[in-house]
Order: C-alpha cells, then sequence, then structure tokens
C-alpha cells in the first residue's frame, strides 16, 4: 500500500479508530494485523518470505542469550546473519551476480550464457533486513536484551510505518515504546499532522512533479542541451530528497499518531556544509547503521590511517550495493567513500577550529561556498544514482562537460512556472526549518501564520503538484 | 454495569482532554477559508472547458479543447488531421494549404502519444453528435502504435479524459470537489500558461516544431531493430479506425487515413497496410500509403516514424496534393 493512495486514506483513520479504542497488548495486536494488510496490500504472498527470517531472528537472538559459550553464541549470530544475508542475496542480487560474471567470463573469452531468473524483489526487502540483523547484533554484542514476546518482535520488524522504506528501526529506540503503554497528546496528532503534511508536500507536490520531466531527460540526454541536463540534475537532487524525506516524515507523522517515535532520517542534508556532514545529515538511520555494524567492526578509525581510508571505502561501496543490484549503485557508494576519505585526509591536515557559528560575512561567505560545492559533489554521484546504465551515465556527463546547445528535437525548457514555484517552496521550508532547528517550526507560529503556511502547501500540492501520477517512492526499489 | 477486567477495551491512549493549543481550530479554519478562495478562483478561470481539462498533457488539453471551444459554436473546420505524433509532428499545416485551395480551412487535432485507443476516447467524441463534423477528417497513427499495450500507453488510458469516455460516471472524478486540480494545465508550464484556447485555436492547433517533445522511445522503434511479430498486432486498436470509418459514414464526411512516411518498412508496417487494405474494401474509405516515400531521405526523420521540420514541409505537400486529386470537389468550397 502506498501512502499517496486512495486505499491509505481510507486505511488509517479506521486503523487509528480502532487502535485508541484498544487496551497496549491488544493494539499491538491490531498494529500487526494493519501491519501485514499494509504489505499484503502490494502482494500477499510475500509475507511468508518476512515471517521465515523473522521467526529464524527471533530464535536465534533467544539463543544468542541464554547460550554460555562464545562459540556458540557465535554460531547463532552466523546462521542468523546467513539466513538474512541468503535471503537479500537471492532476491536482490542473484540475477547481478549472474550478469557479472557472465560479463566477466564473456571478456576473457568463454562464451557460455548464464541462465538469469525472473526473480521479482519484494518491496522494502533491503530495510527489514538492516532491522533484523540491527536486533540479532544488538543481543549478540549485549546491548540488548532479547524480548521474549514474539509477537512484540514481529511487530518490530513488521511495524507498517517504516517498514518497507524506513527510517531503519533500531530495537533499542522502537522496542521499548512498542512495549509501553502509549500516550497521544495534542502535541503529537499537531505535530503528526503535520510532518504528515509536510511529508506529502515534498513527494506528491515536488518529487511526482519533477519526476517526469527529469526522467525524460536521463533517458534522453542525447536530445538536451547541457544546460537542460544541468538543470534536470539540479531538479533530480531535489527530487529524490523530497520523495525519500517526505516517506519518511509520513512515516514518522503517521506513527507519531499511534503515539511511537521513529529516528529522524533527514536534517536539510543539502545545508552540508561538508561531505562528512552530509552523511550526518542525509538517510541518518542507514548511515549511523553502516557505522555501527560495518564501519566499526571494520576497525572504524582505529587502526592505521590506511585501514581507515579502506574502511570508509568498503563501508561506502556496500552502502552503495545496498540500494541496487547495479554497478551504478556500487560506483555511486565509492565516489563517496572517495569523497570523504579526501575530506578525511584534509581534515587531518588542517588545524582544528572550534564549531562556534560563522560571525564575519567571510566566515558566512566561505560557509555558504563550502555548501554549493558539497551539493554539486553530491549532484555528480546522483547522474551514477539514477542513470540506467553507465552508458547512459556517461552520456549524460558528456553532455553536461560539452555544454551543446539546444537542437530542434529538444525538449521545452524546464524552468517554467511549475517548476520554480515548486524549489522555492522547498527551498523556503528547508531554510525555515534549517535556521529555527526544527522541523514543525510552524507550529510555533501565530495562528494566522500556521493557518497560511497550511493553505500554501495545500494549494501548492493541488495546483502545481503531480496529483494522480501515482508514482511509487524512489526507495521502494532497495 | 457490569466492569469488564479482562476487557481488550481502553480509552487512555488517546489523551486530548488538556486545553486545545492556542488558536487550533482558527488556523484551521483560515486553512479552509483560504483554501475555499483559491477554489472559486480556480472554477473562474477553468469554467470554460471544464470538465473536460484533465488530459495526459498540457498541450493536448489545449488542442482539444480549443477546437471544442470553437465547434460548439456550430462551425467545424473543413479539413481536421487527427492521431498521435506522426501527425502531430508530420503535419505542417502551411505547407499543406499551399497545395489547397485557399477556402479549405484545417486544424491540427493530433497530439502525441494519442494512439488508437487514446484517440477512441479524446478525438472520436469530437467528431461525433452533438458537435458539428469537418468535411474530410485525415487520420495518421504510427504503425507501432497498433502493438500491445505499454506502460505509457496504459498511463495515458489511465487518465482522466480517456476514464471519463470510457466509464461515463465515475464517482471520484463527477463528485470531487476541487476544481483546484483543474487548473494545473493553465499554469503548469509557463509557454502554455501564456497561450489561451482562442491564440491555440488561431494557430489551427499547430505549435512549431522546436517546442516538440518526442514520445517515449519504446513507441519509436527503428523499423531495422524492431522484433515484432504480426500476432502483436492488437484487434481492439484496429477497431478504432474501424469505428471510425463508420462515424465517417454516418456523419457524412471523408474518411483518410494515412499511413505515414516511416525510415525502413518492416514485417509489422506491411502487415498493418494489409489489413488495412481489407478495412478499406470494407468500409469504402481512401487509404493512402507513405510508408514508402521516395521523396524523403534519411536525412528528412527525426527517428524511425517521426519526420523533422523539413520533412513535415514536404510530406505535408505531397499529401496535400494527393487529398487534392482524391478530392477535387474541394475546389467548390468557399
Amino acid at each position: 500500500m502506498l501512502f499517496n493512495s486512495i486505499a491509505f486514506a481510507i486505511f488509517l483513520p479506521l486503523v487509528l479508530s480502532v487502535y485508541f479504542t484498544l487496551k497496549t497488548r491488544a493494539q499491538n495486536f491490531w498494529l500487526l494485523l494493519a501491519s501485514l494488510v499494509f504489505y499484503g496490500w502490494w502482494d500477499p504472498r510475500f509475507l511468508l518470505l518476512l515471517i521465515v527470517p523473522t521467526v529464524i531472528d527471533y530464535l536465534c537472538a533467544l539463543q544468542i542469550h541464554r547460550a554460555a559459550e562464545p562459540k556458540r553464541k557465535k554460531s547463532y549470530l552466523l546462521f542468523s546473519v546467513c539466513t538474512n544475508l541468503t535471503i537479500l542475496g537471492f532476491f536482490k542480487y542473484f540475477n547481478f551476480f549472474i550478469g557479472s560474471t557472465d560479463t566477466l567470463l564473456n571478456a576473457i573469452g568463454v562464451h557460455h550464457a548464464l541462465p538469469t531468473l525472473s526473480i521479482i524483489l519484494p518491496v522494502g526487502i533491503s530495510f527489514y533486513t538492516f532491522h533484523e540483523l540491527s536486533y540479532v547484533i544488538d543481543v549478540y554484542r549485549e546491548d540488548l536484551e532479547p524480548v521474549s514476546d514474539f509477537w512484540l518482535y514481529v511487530l518490530y520488524v513488521l511495524y507498517f510505518p517504516q517498514l518497507v522504506a524506513g527510517p531503519i528501526a533500531r530495537a533499542a529506540n522502537l522496542l521499548p515504546q512498542l512495549a509501553r503503554p502509549r500516550r497521544v497528546n495534542w502535541q503529537l496528532v499537531r505535530e503528526g499532522l503535520l510532518l504528515i503534511l509536510i511529508g506529502f508536500f515534498k513527494k506528491v507536490g515536488v518529487a511526482d512533479a519533477l519526476g517526469p520531466v527529469v526522467d525524460f531527460r536521463f533517458l534522453n540526454p542525447a536530445s538536451c542541451s547541457g544546460f537542460d541536463l544541468l538543470v534536470a540534475l539540479y531538479l533530480f537532487s531535489v527530487q529524490i530528497y523530497c520523495d525519500f524525506s517526505g516517506y519518511t516524515d509520513i512515516a514518522r507523522g503517521v506513527s507519531k499518531l499511534f503515539g511511537i517515535e521513529l529516528l529522524i532520517n533527514f536534517n536539510r542534508p543539502y545545508f552540508a556544509a561538508s561531505i562528512t556532514d552530509f552523511w550526518h545529515r542525509w538517510h541518518i538511520s542507514l548511515s549511523t547503521w553502516l557505522r555501527d555494524y560495518l564501519y566499526i567492526p571494520l576497525g572504524g578509525n582505529r587502526d592505521a590511517v590506511a585501514k581507515t581510508y579502506r574502511n570508509l571505502m568498503l563501508t561506502m561501496l556496500l552502502g552503495g550495493l545496498w540500494h541496487g543490484a547495479s554497478w551504478t549503485f556500487v560506483v555511486w557508494g565509492g565516489l563517496h567513500g572517495l569523497y570523504l576519505a579526501a575530506h578525511k585526509f584534509l581534515l587531518d591536515r588542517t588545524p582544528i577550529k572550534s564549531e562556534s557559528l560563522p560571525t564575519s560575512l567571510l566566515d558566512k561567505f566561505v560557509l555558504l561556498l563550502k555548501v554549493v560545492a558539497t551539493f554539486h559533489l553530491v549532484a555528480l554521484t546522483w547522474i551514477f544514482f539514477r542513470a540506467e546504465s553507465f552508458g547512459m551515465a556517461w552520456k549524460y556527463l558528456y553532455g553536461i562537460l560539452t555544454w551543446h546547445p539546444a537542437t530542434a528535437n529538444s525538449p521545452a525548457s524546464l524552468l517554467g512556472l511549475r517548476i520554480t514555484a515548486l524549489c522555492v517552496g522547498i527551498f523556503a521550508l528547508d531554510i525555515a526549518q534549517e535556521f529555527s532547528h526544527d522541523e514543525v517550526f510552524i507550529l510555533k507560529q501565530r495562528w494566522f501564520v500556521r493557518g497560511v503556511c497550511y493553505a500554501s502547501l495545500i494549494i501548492l500540492i493541488l495546483i502545481f503538484g503531480g496529483l494522480g501520477a501515482n508514482i511509487p517512492f524512489i526507495y521502494f526499489q532497495f | 454495569m457490569p466492569i469488564f477486567r479482562s476487557s481488550i477495551f481502553s480509552f487512555d491512549t488517546l489523551r486530548l482532554e488538556k486545553a486545545r493549543p492556542k488558536g487550533f481550530f482558527r488556523a484551521l479554519a483560515l486553512t479552509l477559508a483560504l483554501v475555499f478562495v483559491a477554489e472559486v478562483g480556480a472554477r473562474l478561470l477553468v469554467h470554460s472547458v471544464s470538465p473536460y481539462c484533465e488530459y495526459w498533457e498540457d498541450e493536448s488539453g489545449f488542442r482539444f479543447e480549443a477546437y471544442r471551444q470553437h465547434i460548439m459554436q456550430g462551425a467545424a473546420p473543413n479539413l481536421v488531421i487527427i492521431g498521435d505524433s506522426t501527425a502531430r509532428f508530420g503535419i505542417d499545416l502551411q505547407a499543406l494549404r499551399t497545395t489547397l485551395p485557399a477556402a479549405v480551412d484545417s486544424y491540427n487535432l493530433a497530439t502525441p502519444a494519442n494512439y488508437p485507443m487514446a484517440c477512441h476516447c479524446t478525438t472520436l467524441p469530437l467528431l461525433n453528435e452533438p458537435y458539428a463534423p469537418p468535411k474530410v477528417v485525415i487520420a495518421l497513427f504510427s504503425p507501432y502504435g497498433f502493438l500491445a499495450t505499454d506502460k505509457a500507453e496504459a498511463q495515458i488510458l489511465n487518465s482522466p479524459i480517456c476514464k471519463r469516455v470510457e466509464s461515463p460516471f465515475s464517482f471520484y472524478k463527477e463528485m470531487r470537489l476541487l476544481w483546484l486540480m483543474r487548473v494545473t494545465p493553465y499554469v503548469k508550464n509557463s509557454s502554455f500558461a501564456k497561450e489561451s484556447l482562442k491564440q491555440t485555436w488561431a494557430q489551427r492547433g499547430f505549435t512549431p516544431l522546436i517546442e516538440a517533445t518526442p514520445e517515449p522511445s519504446a513507441r519509436n522503434p527503428s523499423p531495422s531493430t524492431s522484433l515484432a511479430t504480426s500476432s502483436e498486432i492488437k484487434v481492439e486498436k484496429i477497431q478504432v479506425i474501424r469505428d471510425l470509418a463508420l462515424l465517417a459514414r454516418n456523419r457524412n464526411f471523408k474518411f483518410i487515413l494515412v499511413i505515414p512516411p516511416l525510415r525502413k518498412r518492416d514485417k509489422i508496417v506491411e502487415e498493418m497496410v494489409e489489413r488495412m487494405g481489407y478495412l478499406q474494401d470494407e468500409l469504402k474509405f481512401t487509404l493512402l500509403d507513405f510508408s514508402m516515400s521516395p521523396f524523403l531521405s534519411t536525412n528528412h526523420f527525426l527517428d524511425g516514424v517521426h519526420v523533422n521540420k523539413d520533412g513535415a514541409a514536404i510530406f505535408s505537400q505531397e499529401l496535400g496534393k494527393r487529398i487534392y486529386t482524391q478530392m477535387p470537389e474541394l475546389a467548390l468550397l468557399k
């Protein structure tokens, strides 16, 4: 079920109205049922795929906790991790590895077409696999007590607002909230509803409106001018941010209505002044997951400098591969790894400055330059993220670099009233959130300012947005 | 009253008994009032064309609705061109007019992605009652538009205008209160925002090729690489041509089906021409096959099925000559 669908508009009030009449344990069963319906709406067959590793992980976590010998604990952990990664690997990466092996064999002169399977990628498999892995690993590290209540654990994995596209839940944050009675007060209702409105503005208003024009340019880079391709790249940067952070906002807003707080996933990433700062603001639940369960176990920055760079690169390459089974995603991750390594290299050779905010005009200007430079570095990587193949990515990059003019076959200019209005809208919203350090700053305004803000968001969605396009969230494919 | 201590019910979760946040309802009322004002503005803006202005593309909306507005006054142009992008980009009305008598008034009603099934929803109603019929209707479709419905075409057939025709009553579409969404074509794209229906009509549905956006590449296969087989041609799409021919007979206008110029003729095109030939024999319309056009070179094509601006001018003149040969009575028009 999509958040931006009529079905969800009926589903949510229905679930909420029953939820508010139940006791905690009954609420959990009700939420579990709702989550099964939410996921099964897409394809009920894949519920089984979701349930099997959930049962295995629940049992493994209990066994890890009970086992006295470290070796035994480790074997349960390995079993759980292998089960999860095998399922993920088969559904997401089987054809990718077969295709890559085939290409490699062809390159060395062995011409034998390996068979591929037509596998449907279950929605959100990368997300719920990480939910489950974090739980088992936390139990293994003794950072967390395993839950004895099986149904509570199943709800932790299946909790519908965060099931298919995150934020990637951490058991330490979510499980206690699911276990104790929830209270929903005015503050949570207001924050929840505002986050839902902002999420819809980002997703339906901005991302769905930009999607078709950006898609056309990425599919036909040769027929567009260099300027057009550059603008489309900026617009894709906005689109993917709005699409994903919009989903997160809706998920967090919906969850607040249930009295459950999900982790913050985005913190105005395009205002980052460095690439390291960017990863503290973009898809925070993934970057912290990769840090805690991959980068630090690899050694983090505790060993020699060369190893730190290696760990950074490995983490980002695997982070790229997590996004999709394609070498373009690996390159995307690799570029970010390179940026992070380069930034670390520069930081290690620069005297440490205090973290105070810039006061002089020059400092502010330097900060602005850093923000603009970081944005452009990130935007460059989006070419590989969005392009269907390497060939298309190179064509796109070549189109920008050669800056060829518009031809008779070029599409109309992107800079119309609609796109400008939406970009100004999202920029104004983000800048206000950034300067107020508050994502729900609107709630602190006078009533007439709030009214104007709400109405502006609604009117922008209705007039300029991509209503009716029913474009799935980009991150669903991951 | 018995107390069920083991009940699963409880009303403890929702705690809204404390004082409401200040101005909660006033902010809500202001929001509704502002949306209402915007809605009134939207209704004033689109009242002339609603409820028809929900096409898959803004330009199509202007093209079709300008035509509808004009023919609602009782007079249709003598010659109307219908079809998909092959007609939209392939017909240069100015070049066509040079070969026809000056009194022949023409309008290009074709629009990109207006494949046979979409044409059935968008164009046929404009040729039918209660609107005045034109004298001649020229239809051009890419032969590849008669293949199986792909994702892009499915989206087009899912557009409100197509749904409206396919299912005359839809609660969601008919009862929806917000007309704000219908303003989108008027403000979405700056080039069309400035263009009124009157201007569109004045240009006779012709938009300079420079602004053209080709259809998705899936619909523009290079004939040399097409691997489609004959079984892929869909009968329900052929049926649209039959419906057009029958409508022409009923409404007494001349129907000319044109196979557009193609860079290369493949099996699909040959089968299409053959099938249309059978239909022509049965329903007695005129079929003009330009799929092999010696007057055009490969330089005159944008891709496998679309001619460029120069190609459009040459093809339109050739088409005009053939039409005039077929219909010398056009000279009698005043």
